[in-house]
C-alpha cells in the first residue's frame, strides 16, 4: 500500500509475496468498522471481540466478501463509469459542436490549409504566403526562432544576475535582487507592452523616404534594427552533404585518438581532431560541393517508389507498425517482471497498461482503415513529396554557392528586400524578446542561486583547500554540481518562454498565435486551429523536454 | 504518459521553494556583532578586494545609469501622468455607474474589515523587527535620494520633491537608527497588527493633509488646481480605513471566540461572490416570482435534503447512504441530460429527451434557469448522501452535518437566483465589473474554483485506478502543454458552440472557466507534489485504524500533502494573479485594458500609454510582491522547509 503514483513492487521474492497478501488483507478490513457498528447496535458485544480476534480474521479475509463490497469491483466499476461518462460528454459536445458549426455555415476540416490566406505578416520568412498552411508555417518559425533566442539570453542573463545575487559585494547582490524582486511581480504582458513603447518611443524615425534605394550596414529605427543578412544560397544542401562526409570521416580518426590516449595517457585529442577534419572538408566543400549532385538522382528513386505504394499496402504497414509497437512494448514489459523464480505476479494496473498498448494500437488500426483512410494517402502523398523535395534540394543543375548575403536596403521609407532576405529585427519582436528574456531571467537567477547554494559547502573549502582561486572553483566545483540540481526547473522556465511567445499577438508579431488567430477570425474554424495549435505547442513542449531530459541523463551521477 | 515539462515534482516551479530549504540548510552565520562605522562597512563590502572594487564600480555606474532612465522616463515632460490621477475611478471600476458608487465602497469596507479581523484571528502575534523597518526606510530615502539627483530633469518641481522626500526619509530612518540604538540584531520589533493601524492612521492623515499638484489635460486645460484631494475622495477613505483599523480592533477582541476562524474561512469562500452578484450587481429581484418558485424551492431543498442527510448519518446507515446516494446521483446525471431537446446522434438516430414540460428549449432564461438550479441541488445532494457514511456519529456530528447542507443550500440558491436576475445597474456596457474589480475577482475566484479541482486532479493522477490516473494525466499534460492565450481563444470563442441549444454563457463566463481548468492543471501539479511526499507509513496507519478511503484521503494524506504544497500553491496563486492579464488580449476590459486602451484613446490623453501602464505595474507588483513575503512568512511559521 504505497502512496503515490509510482508503487514500488515490493521485490519479486516470497517475502515480498507475503507481504503484498498482508497489506491486500489491510485494506480488505474497511467495511470491518461499519460491521462492528452493526454488533453493537444488536448488543453483540461478543461479536465485536470476535472479529478482531485473529482467528476469525484470517477466516474472514479468506471469504470472498459479495460483489457490491469488493472493492476491487467498485473501483473498476466507477472507474468505467466515468471513464463512459467522459466519452459521452465528450462525443455529446462534439455533436452539439457540429450542428453549431454547421448553423453557421462551417464544415469542421482543414481543406482551409491549402486556401488562399489573405493575411499580411508583420515579419518572418515569407510575409506575404500563398497559403493559410504557409503562413501559419512562417508563424510557428517565428515563434521557434523567438523562443530560441529567447532561451539563449534569458539563461546567459539569469546565471549572470545568479552570480551576482551570491557575489560578497554588497552593491552587486543587492541590485540582483532588487532586479529579481521588481521583475517578476509583474506580469510579463504588461512588461512586453512597457517595452513596446519604451522602444518604439526612443527610437528614430527611418528617414529616406524620398524614394531613393539607400543600401546600409546598419539601420536603427523606428522599423526595428535591420542589419545584413546571410542566407543559404542553391549550393547549400550540396555543402552540408559534404561536410556529413567529413564527419563519417572523424569517426574512426575519434576512436583511434581516443584508444591513443587510453593507452598512452596525455591529453584528448579527439575532440580538436574532429573539429580539424569538419572545417577541412567545409572549406574544400565550399568550393567543390557539385560534386554532391549526384544525390538528386540517388533521392529521385524513393520518391518514385513512395509514390506506387497502394494505398492498402500502406494501411496495412502503418498498423502493422502500431501493432508491432504495441507488442514489443508488452514483451519488454513482460521481461521487466520476470525474475529467476518466474514471472512475478501481475497486477491490476499491470494488466491494465498491456491492454491499453494493443487497444491503443487497434483503435489505430480503426482509424487507419475506416475513420481516416485519407491518413494514408496523405502518408503516402508526404513520403514521396519529402525524397522530391530532397531530390530537388540536392539536383545537380543548381549554383555552388552555399551561402548568400544582402544588404539593408531603403526604398520609399520601407525596407524593399524587408522579409525574405534583409533581416530585420522589428520593435515588436525587440520589445517580447527584451520583456519576455528580463522576465524570465529573473526567475532563472533565482534556480541558479538555489542550484549553487544546493552544492555541499565542503565542496567549496575542499577547492580552496586545494589552491583554486574563487573562479576556478566556480568554474570547476561548483558550476558543474550546480548545473546538475538546476537542469530540472531550468528546463521548466525553458518550456514556459517557449508557452509565453504566444504574447507575441499583444504587440503585434506574427507568430503561430496571431496568425491562428487571423485565420479563423476570417473562416470561422476556430476548432481546426486549436487543434493545430494544440499539436505545434505539445510538439514543441516534448522536444524541449526530451531534449533537457538527455542533458539530464549525462549529467547525472554515475552510482557505483 | 508524460508529456510537456515533467522534469521534476512540483517544486520545480517555484525557486522560493528550493530557497526555503537551502536557507534552512546552511545559513550564513549572523552579521559580525560589532557596529561598525561606516568606513569600516564600505571597506569589508564594497571594497575588500581588487576584484570586488571593479564589481562596486561596475555595478554603481550601471545602477546610475539605471536609475537616470528610469526617472527620464517617469518625470519626461512628454508623460502625461494626469492621465493616471484623472482616470482612477475607470482604472478600478471601468463604467460602474458613479450614483451607485456607495456599492463599490460597501465591497471594499467589507473586504478590509474583514481582512483587518482575518489578520488579528489568525496572525495575532506576527511580528516585524522595528530595526528592519527602519533600515528599510533608510535605504528607501537614499535611493530615492540618488534617484532625484541623477534625473536629467533635476529641475522639475517633482523631481525636487522626489530629492527632499528622500532627504527627509533618509533622515528619519538614519536618525531613529542612531538614537534608538539599534544594533544589528536588535530584537525589538512590533506587531504586525500595530505596524497596519499605523498604515491606516498614516493614510488618513496623507489624504487629509498632503497637497497634490495640479494636473492638466494635454491641451493645457487646468484639471483641478494643487490641494488635497477633493472630499469625495477624503471622507470615503477615511471610513475605509477606520473599518480596517475596526476589524482588527474587533478580531483582537474576539481572538479566543472559538468560531472565529471558521467564519473568516467561510467569509473569504463565499462573501466575495455576495459582493460581486448582490452589492455590485445588485440584482432586481421580482419579489412574485421568488415568492411562488425560488424561496419554496430552496426550502424543499434545504429541509428535504437535511432530513434525509440526518436519516443516513445514522449508525449502520452506510451502505443504505451507499444504495440512496447512487440512485441520486443516476437521477441527477439523468437530470441533466433529459431537456436538452433532441440529441442527435451518428448514424441518424434522434433522441428526443424532452421531459420536463416546463424546460423545453424556448421556455425563456427563468424556465431553465430554475431547473439548471433544481439540477444542481439533486447533485449536491446525491454527493452529499454519498458521503454521509463518514459523518456518521454522536447527535451532534449529524446534527452539524445536516446544519452545514441547510446552510450551503441557502447560500447557493440565493446566489443563483440573484446571477441569473437582471440587473438593476445603469451602464454603458454590459460587464458591470472592469477594470481592477474585474482583474481581482477573476483572479480570487479563479483561485478559489481550481483548487478542489486541482485537488481532484492531483489525487486521481496519482490514484491506484488506471482510468482514472489515465485521465488526469492527459488532461493534466494536454493542458501545461499550451499557452494559456490559446486555451482562453479557443473558450472566449468556442463554449457556445459545445452548449446546447437554448444555453449560453457570457464571454466572461467563458473565459472564467477556461481561466479554472487551465490554472486546475498547474495546481494538480503542485499539490501531487505534496501528496508524494507524505510517507506511505501515513497511508498504512490510517489504513490500520480503519478508516475509509475517504476518510483516510480527507483526514491524514491530503492534510499532510497541502501543508508541503503551500509555497508552490502561492507561487501558483501569484502567476494566475498575474496572468490575468491575458484577459486584455481576449478583449475583457481589465485592469490592463483600461490602462493600454481606454485610456490613451481618451482624446485628452491621446497616446498616453506610459504612464498608465506604469501605474498598473506599480499596483500589480505591489499586490504580487506582497503575496511573495506573505508565502514565505507562511513558509518559516509551518518550517516546511525543515523537514
Amino acid at each position: 500500500m504505497v502512496w503515490g503514483r509510482k508503487a514500488p513492487h515490493h521485490g519479486n521474492t516470497r517475502s515480498g509475496e507475503l507481504r503484498r497478501k498482508a497489506s491486500k488483507r489491510a485494506t480488505e478490513k474497511r467495511s470491518s468498522k461499519e460491521r462492528v457498528y452493526l454488533a453493537r447496535k444488536e448488543g453483540n458485544t461478543l461479536a465485536v471481540t470476535d472479529l478482531t480476534s485473529p482467528a476469525r480474521k484470517i477466516e474472514a479475509s479468506q471469504k470472498r466478501p459479495p460483489l457490491w463490497r469488493n472493492s476491487k469491483f467498485l473501483g473498476w466499476l466507477a472507474q468505467i463509469v466515468i471513464l463512459l461518462l467522459v466519452v459521452g460528454a465528450f462525443l455529446f459536445l462534439v455533436n452539439t459542436a457540429a450542428d453549431g458549426l454547421a448553423g453557421n455555415n462551417i464544415q469542421f476540416s482543414f481543406d482551409w490549409v491549402n486556401g488562399p490566406a489573405n493575411i499580411q505578416l508583420s515579419e518572418g520568412i515569407d510575409t506575404n504566403p500563398p497559403n493559410a498552411g504557409r503562413a501559419l508555417w512562417v508563424g510557428m518559425v517565428n515563434t521557434v526562432q523567438t523562443a530560441a533566442i529567447g532561451i539563449l539570453l534569458s539563461t546567459i542573463l539569469g546565471v549572470l544576475i545568479g552570480l551576482a545575487r551570491l557575489s560578497n559585494n554588497f552593491l552587486a547582490s543587492r541590485a540582483a535582487s532588487a532586479y529579481i524582486e521588481t521583475i517578476r511581480n509583474i506580469p510579463v504582458l504588461v512588461q512586453i507592452l512597457l517595452w513596446l513603447f519604451i522602444i518604439g518611443r526612443t527610437l528614430p524615425e527611418l528617414q529616406n523616404d524620398d524614394g531613393e534605394s539607400v543600401k546600409g550596414i546598419v539601420f536603427l529605427s523606428q522599423r526595428g534594427l535591420a542589419v545584413p543578412r546571410v542566407f543559404y544560397a542553391d549550393g547549400f544542401y550540396q555543402w552540408v552533404a559534404f561536410i556529413a562526409i567529413g564527419g563519417l570521416v572523424a569517426i574512426p580518426v575519434r576512436k583511434y585518438f581516443n584508444d591513443f590516449q587510453a593507452k598512452n595517457g596525455g591529453r584528448n585529442n579527439a575532440g580538436t581532431a574532429t573539429l580539424a577534419i569538419i572545417a577541412l572538408f567545409a572549406v574544400i566543400g565550399w568550393f567543390v560541393n557539385p560534386v554532391m549532385g549526384f544525390l538528386g538522382s540517388v533521392f529521385g528513386a524513393p520518391e518514385e517508389a513512395w509514390a506506387n505504394i497502394p494505398q492498402p499496402v500502406m494501411q496495412l504497414i502503418m498498423s502493422g507498425i502500431a501493432f508491432a509497437l504495441a507488442i514489443s512494448f508488452i514483451v519488454r514489459f513482460l521481461n521487466s517482471r520476470r525474475t529467476p523464480a518466474g514471472l512475478a505476479k501481475l497486477t491490476d494496473d499491470d494488466y491494465f497498461r498491456m491492454i491499453f498498448a494493443l487497444v491503443g494500437a487497434a483503435l489505430f488500426s480503426f482509424a487507419v482503415w475506416v475513420v481516416w483512410p485519407g491518413l494514408s494517402s496523405w502518408f503516402i502523398n508526404s513520403g514521396s513529396d519529402f525524397w522530391g523535395w530532397l531530390g530537388d534540394k540536392f539536383g545537380g543543375e543548381r549554383g555552388s554557392r552555399p551561402l548568400d548575403g544582402q544588404l539593408p536596403t531603403i526604398t520609399g521609407g520601407n525596407f524593399a528586400n524587408y522579409g525574405p532576405t534583409g533581416w530585420n529585427l522589428t520593435v515588436f519582436r525587440a520589445a517580447l524578446l527584451v520583456g519576455l528574456v528580463l522576465y524570465t531571467a529573473s526567475f532563472i537567477a533565482e534556480i541558479v542561486r538555489g542550484g549553487i547554494l544546493a552544492v555541499a559547502k565542503g565542496q567549496t573549502e575542499a577547492a580552496s583547500a586545494l589552491g583554486l582561486n574563487r573562479i576556478q572553483s566556480l568554474r570547476k566545483v561548483i558550476l558543474p554540481q550546480a548545473f546538475r540540481i538546476v537542469m530540472p526547473p531550468l528546463g521548466n522556465q525553458y518550456l514556459n518562454i517557449t508557452k509565453n511567445t504566444s504574447l507575441a499577438i499583444a504587440v503585434g508579431l506574427s507568430d503561430v498565435v496571431q496568425v491562428g488567430q487571423s485565420i479563423f477570425n476570417k473562416n470561422g474554424q476556430a476548432l481546426a486551429v486549436f487543434v493545430i495549435w494544440m499539436a505545434f505547442f505539445l510538439s514543441l513542449s516534448l522536444t524541449i523536454s526530451f531534449v533537457v531530459n538527455q542533458i539530464n541523463n549525462r549529467l547525472k551521477i554515475v552510482e557505483r | 504518459m508524460s508529456g510537456g515539462g515533467d522534469f521534476s515534482i512540483g517544486t520545480a516551479t517555484d525557486p522560493d521553494h528550493l530557497e526555503g530549504i537551502i536557507e534552512a540548510r546552511h545559513t550564513p552565520a549572523a552579521p559580525a556583532k560589532k557596529a561598525d562605522g561606516p568606513g569600516d562597512w564600505m571597506k569589508k563590502n564594497l571594497f575588500s578586494s581588487a576584484g570586488n572594487t571593479i564589481t562596486t564600480i561596475i555595478f554603481a555606474i550601471l545602477g546610475l545609469i539605471v536609475l537616470r532612465w528610469l526617472s527620464g522616463l517617469i518625470f519626461s515632460e512628454e508623460r502625461l501622468w494626469g492621465s493616471v490621477w484623472t482616470n482612477m475611478r475607470t482604472l478600478f471600476t471601468f463604467n460602474f455607474p458613479q450614483s451607485q458608487y456607495g456599492r463599490i465602497w460597501f465591497s471594499l469596507g467589507s473586504l478590509l474589515l474583514m481582512g483587518g479581523l482575518t489578520v488579528a484571528a489568525f496572525a495575532p502575534n506576527a511580528t516585524m523587527k522595528i530595526r528592519g523597518l527602519l533600515s528599510k526606510l533608510f535605504g528607501a530615502g537614499v535611493l530615492l535620494t540618488i534617484f532625484a539627483l541623477v534625473s536629467p530633469d533635476l529641475g522639475d518641481s517633482r523631481v525636487i520633491f522626489s530629492l527632499i522626500l528622500g532627504l527627509v526619509l533618509a533622515a528619519i530612518g538614519g536618525i531613529a537608527i542612531q538614537a534608538g540604538g539599534f544594533t544589528a540584531d536588535d530584537e525589538r520589533s512590533i506587531t504586525v497588527l500595530q505596524f497596519i493601524m499605523g498604515f491606516a492612521v498614516f493614510v488618513v492623515a496623507a489624504v487629509w493633509l498632503v497637497p497634490f499638484g495640479r494636473f492638466e489635460f494635454a491641451d493645457g486645460e487646468v484639471i483641478r488646481e494643487s490641494g488635497t484631494v477633493a472630499l469625495s475622495t477624503k471622507v470615503p477613505w477615511t471610513i475605509m480605513m477606520g473599518l480596517l483599523a475596526g476589524g482588527i480592533a474587533a478580531g483582537s477582541a474576539l481572538r479566543n471566540w472559538q468560531p472565529l476562524r471558521g467564519i473568516t474561512i467561510l467569509w473569504w469562500v463565499m462573501g466575495p461572490a455576495f459582493l460581486i452578484f448582490l452589492v455590485l450587481r445588485d440584482p432586481a429581484f421580482d419579489s412574485a416570482h421568488l415568492i411562488s418558485t425560488d424561496i419554496p424551492m430552496a426550502a424543499g431543498f434545504a429541509i428535504g435534503g437535511a432530513v434525509l442527510l440526518y436519516f443516513l448519518t445514522g449508525e449502520g446507515l452506510a451502505s443504505k447512504a451507499k444504495g440512496i446516494g447512487t440512485v441520486l446521483l443516476a437521477y441527477a446525471l439523468f437530470n441533466w441530460v433529459a431537456a436538452f431537446g433532441d440529441l442527435n446522434l451518428p448514424g441518424g438516430i434522434t433522441i428526443n429527451w424532452q421531459w420536463y414540460p416546463w424546460a423545453s428549449p424556448p421556455a425563456g432564461v427563468e424556465g431553465t434557469s430554475m431547473l439548471q438550479k433544481a439540477r444542481l441541488s439533486f447533485l449536491f445532494i446525491a454527493m452529499a448522501a454519498l458521503l454521509a457514511p463518514n459523518f456518521v456519529g454522536e447527535l451532534k456530528t449529524r446534527l452539524r452535518f445536516a446544519g452545514a447542507w441547510v446552510g450551503f443550500m441557502v447560500i447557493f440558491h440565493w446566489l443563483v437566483t440573484a446571477i441569473n436576475t437582471p440587473s438593476t445597474l445603469e451602464n454603458v456596457a454590459p460587464p458591470f465589473l472592469g477594470g481592477f474589480t474585474l482583474t481581482l475577482s477573476i483572479a480570487y475566484y479563479v483561485m478559489l474554483a481550481s483548487f478542489p479541482i486541482g485537488v481532484m486532479m492531483a489525487l486521481a493522477r496519482t490514484s491506484k485506478l488506471p482510468i482514472f490516473r489515465m485521465l488526469a494525466t492527459v488532461f493534466i499534460e494536454f493542458v501545461r502543454g499550451v499557452p494559456l492565450i490559446t486555451v482562453l481563444f479557443f473558450f472566449s470563442n468556442m463554449v457556445n458552440l459545445f452548449l446546447p441549444q437554448g444555453m449560453s454563457l457570457s464571454e466572461l463566463g467563458a473565459i472564467f472557466i477556461g481561466y479554472t481548468l487551465f490554472s486546475a492543471a498547474y495546481m494538480a501539479e503542485n499539490i501531487r507534489g505534496g501528496l508524494q511526499s507524505v510517507r506511505s507509513g501515513q497511508f498504512e496507519a490510517a489504513s490500520a485504524l480503519g478508516l475509509t478511503g475517504v476518510q483516510r484521503t480527507t483526514f491524514i494524506v491530503l492534510p499532510q500533502a497541502l501543508r508541503v504544497s503551500i509555497p508552490n500553491l502561492v507561487g501558483q496563486a501569484i502567476a494566475t494573479f498575474k496572468e490575468t492579464s491575458l484577459i486584455f488580449i481576449i478583449g475583457g476590459f481589465d485592469f490592463l485594458r483600461i490602462a493600454n486602451a481606454s485610456i490613451p484613446s481618451q482624446p485628452d490623453f491621446l497616446g498616453q500609454n506610459l504612464p498608465a501602464l506604469l501605474f498598473v505595474s506599480v499596483i500589480y507588483w505591489v499586490i504580487s510582491y506582497a503575496m511573495s513575503r506573505g508565502s514565505q512568512n507562511l513558509e518559516k511559521k509551518l518550517g516546511v522547509g525543515d523537514r
